[in-house]
């Protein structure tokens, strides 16, 4: 690895790590909860998006794990992980029965039942009393952690929720990195770029496609389960296609190429930089719709891509590069 | 039955666009919402009494939503170069700017509003509001008009370019400004949709997330039809809206989890929709 990625890693470590103490209210630690969760889902939505699977589903199997998750320590009270693991697995069953049909119907046929699927979760869940209906689902167990030398006694509720998060945002992260490296991750890279390329040496694109959408589906349960933990309720109103089109939004503002990172940028574009920018809430969806119509105009690779428009930019870091390498050379 | 018309209408406006574009555009259910919006407004300000103010509610909402629509053509999906990825995504943006614009100019009210034509009809033992027939007759004259649009030179050339809209040789070979045509579809599909939306207000009252609630059921009619085949969105939406008129009397609210299961069946049995072509993306 460059030695650029291991300081810039520990920096981000050592940041991530203090961070909670030094935000000045739960309202952005929560803040940034919700948008590594979001993360996590978003991931999910680009990795399926780079084989060319458009999903207007992640919703869908964020709150199936979400929901399952509740249930299960509801009803059975069993310890947060043993409950999510549960959700996971269950969402892969579904996720494998769902997505044979989904994946055969080809692009379109896909994002049609994907919003089916999403419509019928919906209306499932909001219809059926014993999953809370329409109203949600209420007291669901939190985790708790008494940190005593914090004031605030809603920061140090949350912060046990924030490690946990970006526990799973970097396990995911480093389970995506460790696929993308992967043959898998190569047959996927070779079905983006061509799919009928792809199948002419060799790749049966359908079970690649598949395993991306089980993937996805799994660690969008994950978040989910780790989300109704966090809320302690849960309202099918969450779990819309709308929002489906948010995690869609995400990862491509942010950028489908830069599969690993690109979701998480677009996340905290979505989420965090109207917060910093002052936006009001009313205004907050014309930001977003309006950076989201500017970056596709602009920047249709993502706001990632930004560096690679300025070849100063990065001619510079070439020229930096080579004198670091000719140093490590003459060593 | 009312429901079935409100369906076609909408989806075939939907079907005119991608048929003569091959470009879907998820906001579109938002300028159904625009038109009901505006035509509402324009209902309890004007002041030609309750039919003239519903009726050029209903005009007004036609021209604003065109107007809209093209602009949304010109402004953003031509910029983004007419790509059927960025399309959609860029739509998904537009869809949210319209919901939000229209909360903070029009308020997040719902608005309800005095029924312009009172009294009912009995036919078989069943009372039927005069409302429901007129709204029927509009939606039928509406469709009239599309029809005789379509068979005009531009609605030729906007059938002309449907062939092959990514690279429609033919129609260019004629004459035909792509470009032109494409905005000039969807100021037609927008429009169409919003007139809609002011036919719809006399029944259901305006607010602005009406678009939410009919999206997914005429993009399911729009692509079980057949991705961009007015017909198939005609006689999708009307069973649709049978379906739907009916499955909610039998049934109740959860008819819509079968409805759902079947199209998801047709459209893995036939993803390309009932009438239409599968379109390069």
């Amino acid at each position: 690895m460059k030695h650029k990625t291991i300081a810039g890693f520990f920096a981000g470590v050592t940041i991530a790590l203090f961070l909670p103490f030094l935000v000045p209210s739960s309202y952005y630690l929560h803040l940034i909860i919700i948008t590594v969760i979001y993360a996590i889902v978003a991931s999910g939505v680009a990795l399926q998006y780079r084989v060319g699977l458009i999903s207007l589903g992640a919703a869908t199997f964020w709150g199936l794990g979400a929901y399952v998750s509740a249930l299960l320590s509801l009803n059975l009270n069993l310890p947060l992980w043993i409950c999510s693991l549960l959700a996971a697995i269950t969402s892969a069953i579904i996720a494998l029965l769902l997505g044979f049909p989904a994946v055969k119907s080809g692009r379109i046929g896909f994002i049609v039942l994907t919003l089916v699927m999403n419509g019928i979760f919906v209306q499932v869940v909001g219809a059926t009393e014993s999953l809370g209906g329409w109203v949600g689902l209420i007291g669901i167990k939190h985790l708790t952690l008494p940190i005593p030398f914090l004031e605030s006694p809603g920061t140090s509720a949350k912060i046990p929720y924030y490690f946990l998060a970006l526990c799973l945002l970097g396990f995911t992260v480093f389970v995506f990195h460790r696929l993308y490296q992967s043959y898998i991750g190569r047959a996927w890279s070779a079905i983006g770029l061509d799919l009928n390329l792809a199948e002419s040496i060799g790749i049966t694109t359908f079970r690649y496609k598949l395993a991306a959408f089980v993937i996805a589906a799994v660690s969008a349960s994950l978040a989910g389960s780790l989300y109704a933990s966090y809320q302690g309720f849960l309202v099918p109103r969450a779990f819309t296609i709308v929002m489906s089109a948010y995690f869609l939004m995400y990862a491509i503002i942010g950028g489908v190429e830069f599969a690993l990172v690109g979701p998480i940028v677009g996340t905290f574009i979505g989420i965090i930089l109207p917060e910093v920018l002052r936006i009001s809430e009313s205004f907050e969806p014309l930001f977003f719709g309006l950076t989201l119509i500017l970056v596709m105009r602009f920047l249709p690779r993502g706001i990632l891509s930004l560096p690679r428009q300025f070849p100063i930019f990065s001619r510079a870091l070439q020229k930096i590069g080579a004198k670091w390498h000719a140093y490590i050379r003459s060593r | 039955m009312v429901l079935a018309g409100v369906y076609i209408l909408v989806a075939v406006g939907l079907a005119l666009v991608m048929g003569t574009t091959d470009l879907l555009n998820l906001a579109h259910a938002d300028f159904y919402m625009l038109g009901a919006m505006v035509a509402a407004e324009i209902y309890t300000v004007a002041h030609y009494g309750n039919q003239l103010n519903w009726l050029l509610g209903i005009l007004i909402a036609l021209i604003i939503a065109g107007a809209f629509g093209g602009l949304c053509y010109w402004l953003v999906f031509k910029p983004v170069g007419n790509d059927f990825l960025a399309v959609l995504v860029t739509s998904l943006a537009v869809g949210m700017i319209l919901v939000q614009g229209s909360i903070l100019v029009f308020g997040e009210k719902d608005i309800f509003l005095q029924n312009p034509i009172p009294g009912t009809l009995s036919i078989f033992a069943a009372q039927i509001t005069l409302l429901k027939i007129v709204v029927v007759v509009l939606a039928l004259a509406t469709m009239m008009g599309l029809f005789l649009l379509l068979k005009t030179k531009v609605g030729k050339a906007m059938r002309a370019i449907g062939e092959n809209p990514i690279n429609p040789v033919a129609a260019l070979l004629q004459g035909v400004d792509a470009g032109r045509i494409f905005l000039i579809s969807m100021i037609i599909g927008c429009g169409l949709a919003g007139a809609t939306g002011g036919i719809v207000i006399a029944l259901f009252g305006a607010d602005p997330h009406m678009g939410e609630y009919i999206l997914l059921k005429v993009l399911l009619i729009v692509m079980v039809g057949g991705f961009g085949s007015i017909k198939g969105a005609i006689l999708v939406g009307f069973v649709m809206g049978m379906a739907e008129s009916l499955g909610y009397h039998f049934v109740g609210p959860n008819y819509i989890i079968i409805l759902l299961a079947i199209v998801g069946l047709l459209t893995y049995l036939r993803p390309a929709g009932l009438f239409g072509r599968v379109p390069e993306i």
